[in-house]
């Protein structure tokens, strides 16, 4: 994708940092198993959950908010757009996700590694990855695209800013 | 931020690639109708590995003629491949170029010919009954011609995806030369009109029908919809659209001579028109193998498998029709041609496709009616429907064309039964998808 805005630069190299993650943890999931348990995280395994509980908190916490009080807020000046009520629905979905398992990826990095516990995040980290780069596809396809149409050249210099101050 | 943007007089969403995302929920058609096209699809998939398997010891006997080999053939061609393209068209299309359908209702009547008149078709062909032959051939041609204006008129008015839109019309112009091919041949078979005069014989005419069907009127709308699909699933930027366009014109380049050859036994004209084909698909090829490099998703699944397979298919059958071309007695190659034409790269390609989009559409409609979307991989049973059907459609392939090549009509039996086999897996996962919807919609109707 190449966006000639730096506010869809930065939103898209975002989106490519959180898909490469959540692609490795798939993977790392995917290998390891629901019902198996690690008896100690991997050196490798724990720097890819700590990567991931920080992209969650970026996507969650800055990303969303941004995108709800900025950008979705100026393109619903313009008119109805349904896409946009699909994408405020799917972060409605995917930040209670994400908290959750923000909350047992940290249990499990503090030594808490029941079948139970590696059960919870198994099961969460499959749908979050799934439900949020099917979100990002969503975006990158749909969203920033209509930003490229609308935002103007003063507006994505204010709004590369604010979107650098509330990361 | 500016608290009011430009005023946009010429704005259009629905310009860009990425449409098919962003207008979707506003130009979802109603999902009975995409639906019966798939559902119809996936039965009749059953039904063409089933003809296969029953008439296992006629396949590379068949040079032409009503049995049981036709019937598999048309099972699978206008009972899968156009049933699948038909209800996709009608529903990507719209969304994709942001042309709102004119009338559903000509969407639904096309199905009410359609489904029942291929049918009809195919039992004729089966039990050699020409009169019931031209009755189902005339329904289902019936269906063709409304599906034909009703896409037509998305192409005429489409300002956006030009290169598919280009595929698009290529394909229908086929589709119309394939119907009359086809009701002549039908024809034919009672009053041997063909071959007098000026007129093509009969075999020579089949042929051309095949490749008209296969490469013109498939083959050119599978890539033109490529140009759209892949790239938003594997998140790429759209394929360069000139070069789209160079590869549709050496394809139509090579259709066109293939054709030709055919119809005036020139052995020459075929074998370039099978190196115009290789060049024309070789394009086609490095612009989407490129998508998939520079694509932001690097795990695709199980589907993108079948598309991966599909394309190596593709230039098999080119090459083999090439040989066919050139010693077409020689290890049942025609027969092996036609198979990996059809059931190798057209339902390879189609079902893996089919597999994503018909939870994409689930997705879809689950936000219109404003409920929680259901997680794609969690519908239709994936875990079992889509592995036992990839095996057993990969083992079918192989071992069908074991079968043609070395003559051992054990092998294409043992295929076909794999075939029957994953076609089932495949249409228990599309109603298992279908019910999540309808459940969906039930919750709807009972919550008001």
């Amino acid at each position: 994708m190449e966006y000639s805005l730096d506010i869809c630069k930065t939103l898209h190299s975002d989106h490519m940092a959180t898909v490469r993650m959540l692609e490795d943890l798939e993977e790392a999931l995917s290998k390891i198993g629901r019902n198996t348990a690690p008896n100690e995280l991997s050196p490798e395994l724990t720097n890819l959950l700590n990567g991931l509980v920080s992209i969650m908190q970026t996507e969650i916490s800055s990303h969303f908010r941004f995108e709800e009080e900025n950008l979705f807020v100026r393109l619903e000046q313009m008119g109805d757009m349904p896409m946009l009520s699909i994408l405020r629905s799917e972060h409605d979905t995917i930040r209670p996700l994400a908290e959750k398992l923000t909350e047992v990826i940290e249990a499990l990095l503090a030594g808490g590694i029941t079948s139970e516990i590696w059960a919870s995040v198994y099961d969460m980290g499959m749908e979050l990855a799934e439900r949020e780069v099917f979100h990002i596809q969503k975006e990158e396809m749909g969203f920033l695209p209509l930003l490229e149409h609308v935002i103007t050249s003063e507006e994505d210099q204010a709004l590369t800013v604010a979107f650098a101050t509330a990361k | 931020m500016s608290d009011q943007g430009p005023e946009l007089p010429n704005f259009q969403p629905e310009a860009f690639p990425g449409a098919i995302l962003a207008g979707a929920q506003s130009r979802l058609i109603p999902y009975g109708i995409p639906l019966r096209f798939f559902v119809a699809a996936s039965m009749f998939q059953i039904v063409a590995w089933g003809l296969l398997t029953y008439g296992h010891a006629d396949v590379s006997a068949f040079f032409g003629g009503y049995g049981v080999v036709l019937a598999a053939l048309h099972a699978l061609t206008l009972g899968v491949l156009a049933m699948t393209a038909m209800g996709a068209s009608y529903q990507l299309l719209s969304v994709a170029t942001g042309v709102v359908l004119k009338s559903l209702l000509l969407c639904r009547l096309s199905s009410w010919l359609y489904i029942p008149g291929t049918g009809l078709l195919v039992s004729a062909m089966f039990i050699g009954n020409t009169p019931v032959m031209l009755l189902g051939g005339v329904l289902a041609v019936a269906g063709l011609a409304l599906f034909g204006v009703t896409v037509g008129t998305v192409f005429w008015q489409s300002k956006s995806l030009q290169a598919t839109v280009r595929h698009g019309w290529v394909a229908l112009i086929s589709m119309t030369l394939l119907v009359v091919a086809g009701l002549s041949l039908i024809v034919d078979f009672n009053t041997g009109f063909l071959g007098v005069g000026l007129l093509p014989e009969h075999a020579k005419l089949a042929l051309s029908h095949g490749l008209l069907g296969g490469y013109g009127f498939m083959g050119i709308l599978v890539m033109g919809f490529s140009y759209v699909l892949v790239p938003m699933f594997v998140l790429s930027p759209t394929p360069n659209p000139k070069l789209a366009g160079v590869s549709l014109g050496v394809n139509l380049a090579g259709l066109i001579l293939a054709i030709g050859g055919v119809l005036s036994g020139n052995t020459a004209a075929m074998i370039v028109a099978a190196v115009l084909g290789l060049i024309g698909a070789g394009i086609y090829l490095h612009l989407l193998l490129k998508a998939l490099r520079t694509g932001m998703k690097r795990r695709l699944g199980l589907s993108f498998v079948m598309v991966r397979a599909s394309w190596g298919l593709l230039i098999a059958s080119i090459v083999i029709g090439g040989l066919a071309a050139i010693v077409p007695l020689d290890f049942n190659l025609l027969h092996l041609f036609g198979f990996i034409l059809i059931f190798g790269w057209l339902l390879t390609f189609l079902t893996g496709i089919l597999q994503r989009i018909l939870p994409f559409l689930a997705t879809m409609h689950a936000h219109k009616i404003g409920r929680p979307a259901p997680r794609m991989s969690e519908m239709g049973h994936q875990n079992i429907t889509l592995k036992l059907h990839a095996l057993c459609h990969g083992a079918a392939l192989v071992l069908v064309s074991l079968g043609i090549l070395l003559e051992l009509d054990v092998l294409v039996l043992l295929g076909g039964g794999f075939g029957v086999v994953g076609a089932v897996a495949f249409l228990w996962f599309a109603l298992g998808v279908s019910e999540t919807v309808m459940t969906l919609y039930g919750k709807e109707e009972q919550s008001k």
